[in-house]
């Protein structure tokens, strides 16, 4: 069979034709595609995260008489930092698609935009370990005042500030390190076939 | 562009994103998902079309970025079963094309053979069927003429291998 001989088969019209009502109920659909998907459950995390931070931030701000008012700031601040990173996602997810450019250009944007965005996914999954962490000791520190002479992780009389600093040292790096590894593994589980799909047809279209 | 305007655009040009889906989609379900996704897509970008181009040149590249980049329909592609388009071979090997029945046996067969290409193979002798010319296709896909060129005449040759049994026009 020779391609140019069948173009008037080809060209036949579709036997299942759609009707201007039906196409109209289509516009008010939601999108399915895996960009869209992505942008509602990120709404969705910033609603979860909103809600249990600011619930817990009102709670120290009210709770023993504001006497722990500081650990409510430092959810606010947790808060803040969690609204930045949704943002950037959200920004980076919007840069990702641009359906009515040539196929190659929006693949390229494609797969430059998913790089950055799984690399700040790995840099910011990352290090709210260390944040946690500090935030963490912060909090103990208010709230539990007779663990500063009882562990090496509060400088004290007995504890010297140079123990006391190798103990976050080695408390901050084994715990960052582990975090880098799952989250290269779970982004990689995430987005790495993505990002192979579109090398490949990347690869496709520059192929002679 | 007004919503009417729009509806009625896409009502004539419908054909379009029909072969697409046929091409990118697998199942009937899948066909009908791909094809309202394009159809939001298109919505979507509607803001964006200047009338630079002409209308079906940006259905096309919507229409394409939306099929391409769905790898959930990607992978159930990749499901295309050979035995789909062997069985249709010995159904064509003498097909007297003259009956409605076999020229859309014929369809068949070639959607089948063209399905089993890759992606952007499946763009590439999509437009070319669509008589687009290789400046036409370029505009579209963003692939230089000449690049084009080379691979059409490739791709040919691989769908002639795999609709070798069927003929056109003769008994």
């Amino acid at each position: 069979m020779e391609l140019d001989d069948i173009k008037d088969i080809w060209n036949d019209k579709p036997a299942d034709v759609v009707g201007s009502d039906k196409i109209s109920a289509m516009l008010n659909r939601q999108s399915h595609n895996p960009i869209a998907k992505m942008k509602r459950n990120l709404r969705m995390e910033l609603l979860i995260v909103i809600f249990s931070f600011g619930v817990v931030a009102a709670y120290y701000f009210i709770a023993f008489k504001s006497e722990y008012s500081i650990i409510g700031w430092g959810y606010v601040l947790l808060l803040v930092l969690f609204c930045y990173y949704f943002f950037r996602k959200n920004k980076l997810l919007s840069q990702m698609e641009c359906s009515s450019c040539k196929v190659k250009s929006n693949l390229e944007l494609q797969l430059r935009t998913l790089e950055r965005y799984v690399k700040f996914y790995l840099i910011s999954g990352t290090a709210i370990i260390p944040i946690l962490f500090i935030f963490l000791g912060i909090v103990l520190y208010y709230k539990k005042p007779k663990l500063i002479d009882e562990t090496i992780l509060y400088p004290s009389a007995t504890n010297p500030v140079w123990k006391f600093l190798l103990a976050w040292f080695f408390l901050l790096t084994i715990s960052t390190t582990i975090m880098w590894v799952l989250n290269r593994s779970y982004v990689n589980k995430l987005y790495g076939r993505h990002i192979d799909d579109l090398k490949q047809l990347l690869l496709q279209m520059d192929e002679q | 562009m007004t919503q009417e305007e729009f509806v009625r655009q896409i009502e004539a040009n419908q054909g379009i994103i029909r072969k697409i889906c046929r091409l990118y989609g697998q199942t009937h379900r899948d066909r009908e998902d791909l094809f309202q996704e394009i159809v939001v897509q298109l919505w979507k970008a509607v803001p964006k079309f200047r009338g630079q181009s002409k209308f079906s040149s940006w259905l096309y590249r919507v229409a394409l970025n939306t099929a391409i980049s769905d790898f959930r329909q990607k992978k159930r592609s990749l499901l295309v079963s050979e035995t789909e388009v062997d069985s249709l071979e010995m159904k064509n090997g003498f097909a007297d094309v003259n009956s409605d029945t076999d020229k859309q046996e014929l369809r068949n067969a070639l959607y089948a053979a063209i399905s089993q290409l890759p992606e952007i193979d499946k763009a590439i002798v999509m437009l070319y069927l669509d008589d687009k010319n290789y400046e036409e296709m370029e505009d579209i896909l963003g692939i230089n003429a000449n690049n084009l060129r080379v691979k059409m005449n490739r791709i040919k040759g691989k769908l002639r291998l795999l609709t070798k049994n069927i003929s056109y026009g003769t008994r």
